[in-house]
């Protein structure tokens, strides 16, 4: 049990660091902030699928009935951290950004011959924007700068049950608490007179709230070789609390005055109601293919600013994973290659511009030891949003890199 | 240590070590485990990778501010205008006004059917200036010698008669509540004049006035100047017992302008040569000589205008009939619903526009508007009432006043204590006064200070803003500008408030 103990550490160790920034969209403005995906190291080279994803080497936090493929007295880790090359543009500007971050912890293992657990801290959503805007004073022709600047993010740490009901049937539950730090900014200078006026608002917003969604997935042999495999996912919508502290400075030829502090404790928001579904195919150990798609409701998410712009994504997922050997026959495991496609119809509507993002990712998954631990690298390129309308369109390299290690334990020592 | 065997999905492989057994921790197993791979090496380029990447995350690179399109965010928080905050005006009348030593002389009569006629005298002394050289002369004549200074208020076409006449009494301000003299101010004098003119102005011709005075008087003066009696030498004794000063007054209730003139001599080296002798006041014992050897024309003794003594303008009103009539009776105050809803800027008999924003406290109240990023207000001169726009004063006084029309100080701009603001003629690069969309001048002024400073403080009572001619100016000028007061259509004053709006 010590090495529970010690991942444990570990984990909350990493916990610490998740809840700071890694993006620089503007786009992160909206809603909770940009969407962290941390299924899992597998699932990002394919594509971020894994409702329908099982395997007894591959940590996969995707649907959590999954856990149950794990073997018995064995245990999966599985920890990644992510680079993340980001070019933004609009009409009139380019500019470049790098974020890193770690991307997930987490680990499953059986708890008896029918239950599985497993744990997760991974980072849920990061906000990071700093986004320069002339407005113009109703009634007026006088422009004055805003500087929007936002930072923090949301963490979330989850835990993970699963009930293997029949040979090919699972059931999985996973709750989790999601809490976080968001500091928000908007700092406008106006001189309509003579006189500088500086404002600034810092909305610092703690946000906490629990979560859970239920899992199932359905083996089904189909002959010797091919295995069709049915995951279904959906999670119950949630309350979200936010406490936000508002302060509002003026500052004026070297005055400077905080003119409103104020606590607001009732604000609530609704976490999306998910729910998925995928399939898998699964030929012999050499091929898996798989297909998602997801449907998240973020209209009732309400939110302080812009209520209006968040709606339902609609995420449509699919990947492969290809072993060039078949591990039974060369008894040496062997590097997975993987592909993977996403499409998402965002969930963020700015004037009537949907933010969609696409991405097409490749990977490989490279034993680390003669065990079943790999490393998994994978290279997502994709691009989110548009030029049109004033927006922003983001190309971006995302690297993502995991160690999923397999280990045994309650296994006791042989003497030679 | 090796293994002996490889699992695959349903195998357990014949692991070796046995964790359980192992006072280590979780990672140092695990690297202990992993020393004993084959793939050793592999692994610890992969460690390290990790451990560089681990150290670079939650690393953002510095990012430019990036320019987004307006319609990037639409959110409320923002800098908004408000101008539907109620206004009140009134017109104040002051009575005491400094005028003593006010630089220049205001002589004359106007009208505006808005404070009625308005009349100013002069007080000054008069002081022999210069040596007598000749004591065999002959008398001619006494002028009294004006120059003008160019400005006027009123209507100079109109004819206008000047009378001199000589104080019984001194000018002094002893046993005056204060040691300025004030316009309202009163001194005895002679109800005969020592003499008069009838005359049109002429304040922009560079010409004198010249009033001829009694030849009685000049006799008398010629007389004590062949004596070279210690009279007419000593100011002093001078004004004991010669002339203690002299008043010049303005035939009143005449519907005509008020005029100024010099009380210093011209800096002939910095003026045209048409601008010949322009001088202060002064007093010409004007005589010829017999005989006359050297053929000089034009002699004469001067008695010049006192500057180090005491001088002041009185001005005098008749406001009856006029729209403050009965001002004096609600406490120098009317409100400009009973002024035909106009109010004026007036110098000389100092009228101020009083303007108050009765619920100016709660305008930062509402927690949607918490903060004033600037004021304005905006003051329309009423067309017709002026004759041309750029004949109006450029700038007026603002000045905040307590609930007793006591003024407390000039409004300055937020945060300054002594850049005081001004209530400007709005006028464009070139200098020329703008006419807005809606045919009207204005006269504009950032109010801002004076709405920070009643929004914070704490008392009970709200001061007012008082719009008037400055200290300086209202004791050399004697003019008005009528504006329109509330509810006064498009002249009514405009309040523009600049709020943060979140």
């Amino acid at each position: 049990m010590k090495y529970i103990f010690s991942a444990i550490v570990l984990l909350l160790s990493g916990a610490s660091v998740l809840a700071q920034n890694s993006t620089s969209s503007p786009y992160s403005k909206f809603g909770i902030g940009e969407l962290e995906m941390a299924a899992g190291g597998r699932n990002a080279g394919m594509g971020e699928t894994g409702i329908a994803l099982r395997s007894n080497m591959f940590f996969n936090s995707a649907n959590p009935a999954s856990l149950t493929a794990i073997e018995p007295q064995s245990f999966l880790f599985d920890m990644g951290f992510n680079y993340k090359y980001t070019q933004l543009s609009n009409t009139q500007k380019k500019a470049n950004v790098t974020d890193g971050n770690i991307s997930w912890v987490q680990m499953g293992f059986p708890i008896s011959k029918k239950f599985y657990g497993g744990f997760s801290v991974n980072p849920k959503s990061s906000v990071g924007y700093d986004i320069y805007l002339l407005k113009t004073i109703d009634g007026t022709s006088f422009e004055y700068p805003s500087i929007y600047q936002g930072s923090g993010g949301l963490s979330e740490s989850a835990l993970m049950l699963a009930w293997k009901i029949s040979k090919n049937i699972s059931l999985g539950g996973k709750g989790g608490y999601i809490w976080g730090n968001v500091t928000q900014t908007i700092d406008q200078t106006v001189s309509v007179s003579s006189t500088n006026y500086e404002i600034l608002q810092t909305d610092n917003i703690h946000y906490s709230g629990g979560y859970f969604n239920l899992g199932t997935q359905i083996t089904i042999p189909l002959n010797s070789k091919s295995t069709l495999i049915f995951g279904a996912l959906a999670g119950l919508s949630s309350d979200m609390k936010a406490k936000i502290s508002t302060s509002i400075t003026k500052s004026y030829e070297g005055i400077s005055e905080v003119i409103s502090n104020t606590n607001k404790n009732s604000y609530a928001k609704k976490l999306p109601l998910d729910l998925g579904t995928g399939v898998s195919f699964l030929y012999g150990l050499k091929w898996v293919g798989t297909f998602d798609y997801k449907r998240s409701n973020w209209n009732d998410a309400n939110l302080m600013y812009d209520s209006n712009k968040l709606t339902t994504n609609n995420s449509f997922r699919g990947g492969v994973e290809f072993a060039p050997k078949e591990e039974k026959q060369s008894f040496r495991q062997t590097i997975r290659y993987r592909m993977g496609y996403r499409y998402e119809t965002g969930y963020l509507k700015l004037f009537n511009n949907q933010i969609h993002e696409q991405a097409l990712s490749v990977g490989f998954g490279m034993p680390i030891r003669k065990d079943k631990s790999y490393a998994n690298f994978s290279l997502e390129f994709g691009t989110r949003g548009t030029k049109t309308a004033s927006l922003v369109k983001e190309n971006f390299v995302k690297f993502n890199c995991s160690l999923n290690l397999f280990d045994r334990w309650f296994y006791k020592r042989q003497i030679d | 240590m090796n293994w002996t065997g490889r699992g695959n999905d349903y195998f357990y492989p014949p692991f070796k070590t046995n964790f359980m057994n192992q006072n280590k921790t979780f990672l140092f197993c695990l690297l202990r485990n992993i020393e004993n791979c084959k793939q050793m090496r592999n692994f610890q380029v992969l460690l390290l990778l990790f451990v560089l990447l681990a150290s670079a995350s939650c690393t953002t690179s510095p990012m430019e501010e990036f320019v987004v399109g307006k319609n990037f965010i639409k959110d409320q928080a923002g800098i908004v205008k408000i101008d539907t905050i109620s206004i009140q005006s009134s017109v104040v009348k002051f009575d005491s006004v400094i005028s003593s030593s006010s630089g220049k002389f205001l002589i004359g009569s106007n009208y505006n059917p808005f404070s009625g006629y308005k009349a100013s005298n002069t007080y000054f002394t008069l002081k022999f200036d210069g040596t007598i050289d000749n004591t065999k002369f002959v008398y001619d004549s006494l002028c009294l010698v004006l120059s003008y200074d160019s400005y006027f208020a009123g209507d100079t076409l109109v004819s206008q008669k000047f009378s001199v006449h000589p104080l019984t009494e001194k000018l002094t301000t002893t046993n005056r509540n204060s040691s300025y003299l004030y316009t309202t101010d009163k001194f005895a004098y002679d109800t005969t004049p020592l003499g008069s003119v009838e005359f049109k102005p002429r304040p922009r011709s560079n010409n004198q006035l010249t009033i001829r005075l009694s030849d009685t008087f000049g006799g008398k003066l010629a007389d004590m100047i062949k004596a070279k009696k210690e009279d007419i030498t000593s100011s002093t004794s001078f004004m004991e017992n010669v002339l203690k000063g002299i008043v010049i007054k303005p035939e009143q209730n005449v519907n005509g302008s008020i005029l100024r003139f010099r009380t210093a001599d011209i800096d002939k080296k910095n003026v045209l040569s048409k601008n010949k002798n322009l001088s202060k006041p002064e007093m010409r014992l004007y005589y010829h000589l017999v005989p006359n050897p050297n053929e000089l024309k034009d002699l004469y003794y001067k008695f010049s205008f006192n500057s180090d003594g005491i001088y002041f303008n009185q001005i005098e009103e008749n406001n009856k009939n006029s729209a403050i009539e009965g001002i004096e009776s609600t406490r120098n105050e009317k409100v400009s619903k009973l002024t035909g809803n106009q109010t004026i800027v007036q110098s000389g008999v100092q009228l101020f526009t009083k303007l108050k924003i009765p619920y100016i406290k709660n305008l930062t109240k509402s927690a949607s508007n918490p903060a004033v990023v600037g004021a304005f207000l905006r003051l329309f001169p009423i067309k017709g009432t002026y004759t041309k726009a750029s004949e109006l004063p450029d700038s007026l006084y603002i000045y905040t006043a307590n609930k007793n029309n006591k003024l407390l100080g000039q409004v300055t701009l937020p945060g300054q204590s002594t850049k005081y603001v001004l209530v400007r003629l709005g006028r464009d690069q070139n200098r020329n006064v703008i006419v807005d969309e809606k045919d009207r001048v204005y006269y504009e002024v950032d109010i801002s200070a004076f709405v920070e400073a009643e929004i914070a403080d704490q008392s009970l009572t709200t001061n007012s803003l008082f719009i008037g001619f400055g200290s300086g100016s209202y004791q050399k000028t004697a003019e008005h500008v009528l504006i329109g007061g509330v509810n006064s259509g498009k002249y009514s004053p405009a309040l523009s408030v600049f709020y943060y709006h979140n």
